[in-house]
């Protein structure tokens, strides 16, 4: 598949997305404030200039980014302001996706599965079109909150069991 | 085996490296609200025990049908998983989109694929044979009262559970079976389906087929042994009565049953009735909310799928490259 082809469809598992950085931050700064959203278990970064690189190996389930498996951030900053331009590639996008046309495979082999085999078909569509539409907003709050020197809650903030009164 | 019993209790402090012994009642944690809320997620599992059986009961035939069952099952998971919004237990097991696609992906597998299997070589055509073969005719049992078969039913699938569930964490090539569903790291409504198919196939064996209930029986039956087994994964915080805890199993109940440690997950098999492990000094009254096994890593669907046949996968990959070393 040609690049060109491969670009009319990876909008599927692929978000992309630019957002501001405040005028005066440089990409240095910008980067370390960044730079706490890739410290969850299982996941290797790599830093090469305004460049962020990261990849995720089975992210635990409470990771914000657990949805992305590999992702490329790119850092323009300036006196004026900036700009963040990020790529994240998420297989759990294209599972759902595909997952549809499995069940409506299984409804039609599947002795006794027509009904639900379709309905669950139906239900991944829902899921696929609700996680498109909205982890490409929960991701840019992260990154917006991040820039912003908000605290990025982690996994790793997490207390150990909490509340129960345990010694 | 810690056997536990009424009023006391373990908690656990971390994956299984500290071991406190506490009144467990009078220290569990309790919903935060209003007295509205508090009422309500105190009375809410035993309320929609009654209603269930109330339906059951006195429902016409026109409404007491496998549709009509598998609407309510659809409307009281979809309520639940509401619930966790409301109550929520632990943060750390806040329900994510992707959590939700692979809860739903394999609930889909076990509603489609693995019924599909246990409908042709499941227990249900195996005691038919049985019967058949046998000539055995248990047509009495359809005239005990509802309740008494609704009862029996579940008893005696329970029991079998217990023992099947019992046995995955004694005989280590059933653990391979049962383990992925100990990799979940948090507890949500739809979790209970989550596991290699061959497991969700062995934990649904049962032989209460012998005893021919009323459909209406096996319906009451089954509805209300799916809402214990939503109620002990859901990320709901319950202030469930203490006669409730003595006779049914409960997400705290679970929860430890999902502790990191895999010693402690040897407590609490019971997937309705938590007094069947009572009766064998395998209840632990406690709870936990770091669950998961390996430090609590996130395994794939993919290694849930395989997990159960590394030692095959392994032994044919040194079959075909002798000098291999299997991968730890």
């Amino acid at each position: 598949m040609s690049f060109t082809a491969l670009r009319l469809i990876d909008w599927i598992w692929t978000v992309r997305g630019s957002l501001p950085i405040a005028p005066g931050l440089s990409v240095d700064e910008a980067a370390a404030r960044l730079d706490p959203l890739f410290h969850d278990p299982g996941t290797t970064r790599q830093r090469d200039g305004d460049v962020v690189t990261f990849h995720k190996v089975n992210p635990l389930s409470q990771d914000k980014l657990a949805v992305f498996d590999r992702g490329r951030l790119q850092i323009a900053a300036g006196l004026t302001g900036g700009t963040l331009r990020y790529e994240l590639v998420g297989r759990a996008l294209l599972f759902c996706f595909l997952l549809p046309v499995f069940f409506l495979g299984v409804s039609a082999i599947v002795d006794g599965s027509k009904i639900s085999g379709r309905v669950f078909a139906g239900i991944f569509t829902v899921l696929y079109v609700a996680g498109r539409w909205l982890e490409p907003r929960l991701v840019a709050g992260l990154f917006t909150r991040a820039l912003a020197g908000g605290a990025v809650p982690s996994r790793n903030d997490r207390p150990g069991v909490a509340g129960n009164g345990a010694g | 085996m810690n056997a536990g019993y009424f009023g006391q209790g373990v908690f656990r402090a971390s994956a299984g490296q500290e071991r406190v012994t506490k009144p467990f009642f009078a220290n569990r944690p309790a919903v935060e609200g209003g007295p509205i809320k508090q009422f309500i997620f105190t009375h809410f599992q035993p309320v929609m025990l009654f209603a269930m059986i109330a339906f059951w009961c006195f429902a016409p035939d026109k409404y007491a049908t496998p549709a009509v069952a598998i609407g309510i099952g659809i409307a009281f998971k979809a309520l639940i998983l509401g619930l966790e919004w409301v109550s929520e237990r632990h943060a750390s097991w806040r329900l994510t989109w992707k959590e939700l696609v692979t809860d739903m992906f394999y609930v889909a597998v076990s509603v489609t694929l693995i019924k599909f299997a246990a409908k042709h070589i499941g227990s249900e055509p195996a005691v038919d044979a049985i019967k058949h073969s046998l000539n055995i005719h248990t047509a009495w049992a359809g005239h005990w009262p509802l309740l008494v078969q609704v009862f029996v039913g579940m008893f005696i699938f329970d029991f079998g559970q217990y023992w099947m569930h019992r046995a995955m964490h004694n005989f280590h090539p059933l653990w391979l079976s049962h383990a992925p569903h100990h990799f979940i790291t948090q507890l949500n409504t739809l979790k209970g389906a989550i596991g290699n198919p061959t497991e969700i196939f062995l934990i649904g064996l049962g032989v209460e087929g012998f005893l021919d209930f009323i459909p209406r029986a096996g319906l009451a039956a089954g509805g209300i042994g799916m809402a214990m087994g939503v109620y002990s994964h859901a990320n709901i915080r319950f202030n469930s009565p203490r006669w409730w805890m003595y006779l049914f199993n409960t997400v705290e109940h679970h929860s430890l049953h999902h502790s990191q440690d895999y010693e402690s997950t040897r407590c609490n098999y019971s997937n309705t009735f938590i007094f069947i492990d009572r009766m064998f000094g395998t209840c632990v009254d406690g709870e936990s909310e770091l669950v998961g096994q390996e430090g609590g890593r996130r395994m794939s669907i993919r290694e849930q799928m395989l997990y159960t046949f590394m030692p095959l996968i392994d032994r044919a990959r040194a079959w075909r490259s002798p000098t291999a070393v299997p991968a730890e």
